[in-house]
């Protein structure tokens, strides 16, 4: 089979690739978000949820995390079905390292700030919105640039529990055409051109979010 | 014989450590309304702490706080101060506060810095805190720079919009921490000029945290000497400055002068 012929078969791999990765990344900035946010809060009953869900999805691998939302949920009654339960798998993953970045970017705001805040008198929550955040997004988003393309390549996992996505696709195909130096020269192509992607995105994120100097 | 008003600030024993370090070891202060304060000592003798307190930035650990005949905090039985939230931000709003290191928000313009609390504290709509922010912003020299970002500015005109930025609540307190340390020194005498403008209209008390002590003994009534977390001597300028009764402030004086 010629590359031409090869790389059309790979490409609708390649596409539920980038739907299982962008809807895993829009899951983690939420959860990210939540988190972290709640981890930063004074009080308990709401740093306590939040370091939970952290520590267990950072300290289990992501492949069983996966198996056991796809295989073992369904047992309790919820089957999510295979791509919903990539998505997931994944974006609860990433979204709990996430966490770490939002909390430690809300931390490296300086106290200053945050004793100007009370001495102006703003209330916790708009000293949060107005004052902290914009100055934390800055500083979160490299790091978050890097755990968007650690999630890419994470989601070759979910080959693993039958998501026709590229990695799964280019195991079908090999085993029809033995052509495996070409499938994966391909594939590698394919994840880095998506990482160069992220990449590239993120630089323009991180420009707009820039403060003025 | 007519009433005297009763002080803006009251403290009676105030204590603060942080960690194992006592930094203030029992505070007695009165402060009449209008009155202008400088306070002078070394550096670790308590003088940023006193203003930390009274912008309620941190909770003493003991002793009494009084502002505009309200206080703040109550001891609990276990000796914890509990604050009252409401109160809280009722007596913030009447003090204002200065840093050395500015703090403006880096994220917003000068008019922003300035307008951000009258919008969002005082409930002001934004075309009245505009107005508002470019009057103190006028006042301060600084109307040309509403536009400009912290980052654009020297380091004398961030102080400037930090005192427009504080001035825009209206306080009846002002506290200024050590606010020229951190600048050139050509820039210090712009920032000064404008305390003592502030100080001369008697509308708002000021406590002033300096090390120029020919600024302090000029522009204020009165003097406060710290020394290891108490106010080791007080009195009008002239009295600390040259009169010789106060000893440990002569010497601490002559020893910053060089005189």
């Amino acid at each position: 089979m010629p590359y031409a012929e090869l790389a059309a078969t790979l490409s609708s791999g390649l596409l539920v690739t980038v739907q299982v990765t962008a809807g895993a990344a829009l899951l983690a900035v939420v959860m990210a978000v939540i988190a972290g946010l709640a981890r930063s809060s004074r009080n308990p009953l709401v740093r306590w949820p939040a370091a939970t869900y952290v520590e267990i999805f950072r300290g289990t691998s992501a492949l069983v995390q996966l198996f056991w939302i796809y295989f073992v949920l369904p047992r309790f009654g919820i089957d999510i079905g295979a791509i919903a339960a990539a998505v997931a798998a994944l974006g609860l993953n990433a979204g709990a390292y996430g966490a770490e970045v939002v909390r430690g970017a809300i931390r490296a705001v300086p106290q200053g700030q945050r004793d100007a805040a009370v001495a102006l008198n703003l209330s916790p929550a708009r000293t949060l919105f107005r004052v902290i955040w914009p100055q934390a997004v800055p500083a979160m988003l490299p790091p978050a640039g890097n755990l968007a393309i650690e999630l890419l390549k994470n989601s070759a996992l979910v080959s693993l529990i039958a998501v026709s996505e590229l990695t799964f696709t280019a195991q079908l195909l090999r085993t029809s055409t033995l052509q495996t130096t070409e499938i994966f020269t391909l594939v590698l192509l394919a994840y880095f051109a998506l990482a160069l992607c992220i990449t590239a995105g993120m630089r323009r994120v991180e420009r707009r979010w820039k403060i003025a100097a | 014989m007519p009433e005297t008003p009763p002080p803006i600030i009251r403290l009676r024993g105030l204590r603060k450590s942080y960690g194992n370090v006592q930094v203030l070891r029992g505070v007695d202060l009165d402060v009449p309304h209008g009155q202008t304060v400088s306070v002078i000592g070394p550096s670790g003798s308590g003088k940023s702490t006193l203003l930390r307190l009274l912008m309620l930035l941190d909770a003493p650990d003991a002793g009494e706080l009084e502002i505009d005949g309200e206080s703040p905090w109550t001891a609990e039985p276990g000796g914890r101060m509990r604050a009252d939230n409401a109160r809280l931000r009722r007596v913030r709003g009447k003090v204002g506060m200065v840093f050395q290191h500015f703090n403006l928000f880096p994220h917003m313009n000068a008019l922003q810095n300035v307008m951000e609390a009258p919008v969002s504290v005082l409930g002001l709509k934004a075309g009245e805190a505009r107005e508002r922010a470019l009057d103190y912003l006028d006042q301060v020299g600084l109307a040309d720079k509403a536009e400009a970002m912290p980052a654009q500015l020297s380091g004398g005109q961030k102080q400037r919009v930090a005192i427009a930025r504080a001035l825009a609540l209206q306080p009846r307190i002002m506290l200024f921490d050590e606010v020229t340390s951190a600048l050139d020194p050509e820039l210090v005498g712009g920032v000064l000029a404008l305390l003592r403008g502030l100080a001369q209209r008697r509308t708002i008390t000021m406590l002033i945290v300096t090390h120029h002590m020919r600024f302090a003994e000029r522009c204020a009534d009165r003097v406060l000497f710290f020394e290891n977390g108490v106010i080791a001597e007080d009195g009008p300028p002239a009295e600390l400055f040259h009169d010789g009764v106060h000893e440990r402030t002569r010497r601490f004086v002559e020893a910053v002068t060089g005189d």
